[in-house]
């Protein structure tokens, strides 16, 4: 799964700590998502949605063979 | 930003326990290393009550080491911890079936594992486990 939260937090300027503090997780979490090494859960997805008001879809892509 | 679904439920203690189980590892430890250093005369009874004292503390100190929680108990963390226990259970059941072949190569009389034996290697495994894969997350 692909994701543009590099580019959503480019953006609106914030780090990574700024974004992990707003959704209650650690930077590590979002260090791994960032660099697709994890896959957040469907509640985690739209609480950083929420924080870019955008969509899910928006920030979350499916790749070939997901 | 908590909500009820993001709640971790396992089994944690405080983040506090984490000292506290290194402090017992270590104190069962130097028991253990100054008791076979001095070689300190006691009866067959003494010695078996020190080694349960020693192994026992050994378990309870990793226990609180693995069951504390991190700093921050977030979702990926859950998952690391249930990934290190599923591969923990898998080499469990490995270990207690490839030890006896060991001691047959190396020609050693087969001896069958104690509950603490296997109970120390599972909470060792999990550890290494769980930390590698926080360790590669970074």
């Amino acid at each position: 799964m692909k994701n543009t939260l590099k580019v959503e937090r480019a953006k609106l300027n914030i780090t990574q700590q700024d974004l992990a503090d707003k959704v209650g997780v650690s930077r590590q979490t979002i260090n791994s998502i960032e660099s697709e090494k994890y896959v957040p859960s469907t509640l985690l997805a739209i609480k950083i949605s929420e924080i870019f008001k955008t969509t899910v879809n928006d920030i979350f892509k499916l790749e070939n063979g997901d | 930003m908590e909500s009820k679904t993001n709640k971790n439920k396992g089994a944690r203690i405080h983040k506090h326990f984490k000292k506290l189980g290194i402090g017992l590892i270590l104190i069962a430890f130097l028991t253990a290393l100054v008791i076979k250093l001095s070689h300190i005369e006691m009866m067959p009874t003494q010695k078996s009550f020190f080694k349960v004292f020693t192994m026992n503390g050994f378990i309870l100190g990793l226990l609180f080491v693995a069951l504390a929680k991190e700093k921050i108990e977030d979702e990926m963390i859950a998952q690391m911890r249930l990934k290190a226990m599923s591969q923990t259970f898998i080499w469990a059941v490995l270990y207690v079936i490839l030890t006896p072949f060991v001691d047959l190569i190396f020609k050693d009389p087969i001896q069958s594992l104690t509950g603490q034996q296997v109970v120390i290697a599972m909470l060792f495994c999990y550890l290494l486990n769980y930390h590698s894969q926080k360790f590669s997350n970074k």
